[in-house]
């Protein structure tokens, strides 16, 4: 298998639970333990409430488009090969201020759509790393 | 809640000074680029290095320790960095004339410098290191997937906009043909090729909803502002430009975090832009020109709208007609902006609206220009307004 040489997540920083989760095909995401809000990007402190517990839930990665980035000029030189490709900004089924960015797969651009219903679907990139992104559903 | 006291007219902008724009000619350290700006604002001020007392800058182009040292300041009084990305030097303005207002130093400094072409260029993915939390949250969630360069992250606003109010690009390139015409009457600008819709739209396509001609320029370059009371302004070299208004604006989520924005579109510049009406107590028809920060086309559409020029959405039809160029009802970016003159994270906004309330803007002159806009936008989404009078 080809080395990837695209950027990799640190698999062993405070998200380590997240990356653990997508490793094995769970979308996780933050939830606070007091309110029960769901929040994104994860960090220490409940907007809602105040409270620093929390958990990381699994959802069922169900989403709808909520806006999106077709690439044509790569970032860096190691998206090169991929371009074109999109971005997308998912609203989370279940939690619609939760919006996660990932890649979006199997769909040409032409067929983009706000608003088009989204299904996880994890990439395996590494033996360590999967990255969640998402395909029409 | 009212303030105790209005900082509306209590200061006024005495000296501009900025370097060459270039775009990797010759290679100078930020530091040497912002004492040229500097030394340059200061003695359009009539004064000496050693009558400035208080600096105001943002994370870029040095420190405040650069300026004691070289200008030899033996007691500097005040000193504040803003973090606002492209809104840090309007930002800092708002530092300099509450510290000037509350008596704590009289003649302040705001500079600003980098080196966008020959050091950090943002285009290719060589952002500014920040050292926030959520540039480290970024680098976990989203640079895998490339959302990382600043177009392809505001092409997530940019569609959506487009799809929520049915804005065209085209209506995007008569942003990118006023800067540039603009640009062409100044000499100081980088760009000065004239440019049509047309050529907007046959430029290179960096993501599905911007153009290169969409995106400011990569440029090296400093700027500086001296800013002291209106009482001291009024014995100076220049005619004193004074602050009337001035305000920040910061949407719930942090500007880096985009995609969780509840109101995907607030970018603070509704906030700001209020503010700093109240306290100069004017409002938009008063104005005579707007300087507004153009990291990227839309983000001046985007701002129209959001500071109230017309309802969110008709940005689009807004800047269509020639409204926007000078001869114009609302000339705006009348230096050619960040699009066309240089990028240094709107230093030169700054400088322009004195230029156009001095009547120093040469070629580009607004006649009569009593009243005028200057905004600032960071990273993707938080903003600084200030309102500048003769």
């Amino acid at each position: 298998m080809a080395e990837y040489e695209k950027p990799l997540p640190d698999c062993n920083s405070d998200f380590k639970e997240y990356w653990e989760g997508a490793r094995n095909h769970k979308l996780l995401v933050q939830q606070c333990s007091s309110c029960g809000t769901y929040r994104w990007y994860p960090r220490p402190v409940c907007g809602e409430c105040g409270s620093f517990d929390h958990t990381w839930s699994e959802v069922k990665g169900n989403g709808k488009l909520f806006s999106y980035s077709t690439v044509y000029r790569p970032p860096m030189p190691e998206f090169k090969a991929d371009v074109p490709f999109t971005v997308a900004i998912v609203e989370l089924e279940g939690a619609s201020n939760v919006r996660l960015v990932g890649r979006l797969l199997g769909c040409p651009p032409e067929a983009i759509r706000i608003g088009m219903p989204l299904k996880v679907s994890f990439e395996d990139v590494t033996p360590e790393v999967s990255l969640p992104s998402w395909k029409p559903a | 809640m009212s303030p105790m006291c209005s900082l509306r007219d209590t200061c006024a902008i005495v000296g501009v000074g900025q370097t060459r724009f270039t775009r990797g000619e010759t290679y100078r350290t930020p530091v040497d680029l912002s004492l040229e700006a500097s030394a340059k604002a200061i003695a359009d001020a009539g004064l000496k290095p050693h009558d400035i007392d208080g600096v105001v800058c943002s994370p870029l182009g040095g420190k405040t320790d650069d300026i004691i040292t070289n200008f030899g300041l033996s007691d500097l009084k005040y000193h504040a960095i803003s973090s606002m990305g492209g809104a840090s030097n309007v930002a800092a303005m708002q530092s300099a004339i509450m510290a000037i207002s509350a008596g704590l130093c009289s003649n302040v400094l705001l500079f600003f410098s980098w080196n966008g072409y020959s050091d950090m260029r943002v285009g290719g993915g060589k952002l500014p290191v920040s050292d926030s939390t959520f540039y480290h949250y970024r680098l976990q969630f989203e640079k895998p997937y490339g959302y990382w360069s600043p177009a392809i992250v505001m092409s997530a606003w940019v569609n959506r906009h487009m799809h929520l109010y049915g804005t065209k690009s085209r209506q995007l390139g008569e942003i990118a043909v006023a800067c540039r015409k603009h640009a062409c009457l100044n000499d100081d600008a980088v760009m000065r090729v004239p440019i049509t819709i047309e050529d907007h739209q046959n430029s290179r396509a960096i993501t599905n909803c911007l153009r290169l001609l969409d995106c400011s320029l990569e440029t090296d370059g400093g700027g500086a502002v001296v800013i002291t009371s209106a009482e001291r302004a009024k014995s100076l070299k220049q005619r004193p430009v004074y602050i009337m208004g001035i305000g920040e604006g910061h949407p719930p989520l942090v500007a880096e975090q985009v995609p969780g924005r509840p109101d995907f579109l607030n970018m603070g510049a509704a906030s700001a832009g209020k503010r700093a009406f109240e306290m100069a107590g004017v409002t938009l028809k008063d104005l005579d020109f707007a300087e507004l920060y153009d990291g990227f086309s839309f983000v001046v559409l985007f701002q129209l709208e959001e500071l109230g020029f017309c309802p969110r959405g008709d940005g689009g039809p807004y800047v269509e007609g020639g409204r926007i160029q000078l001869g114009g009802e609302m000339p705006v970016n009348t230096h050619g902006g960040l699009l066309s003159q240089a990028h240094v994270w709107g230093i030169n906004h700054i400088v322009e609206g004195v230029k156009q309330l001095r009547g120093q803007a040469g070629k580009a002159q607004v006649k009569d220009a009593e009243i005028g806009l200057v905004t600032g936008f960071g990273a993707v989404g938080d903003c600084a307004a200030m309102i500048l009078r003769r």
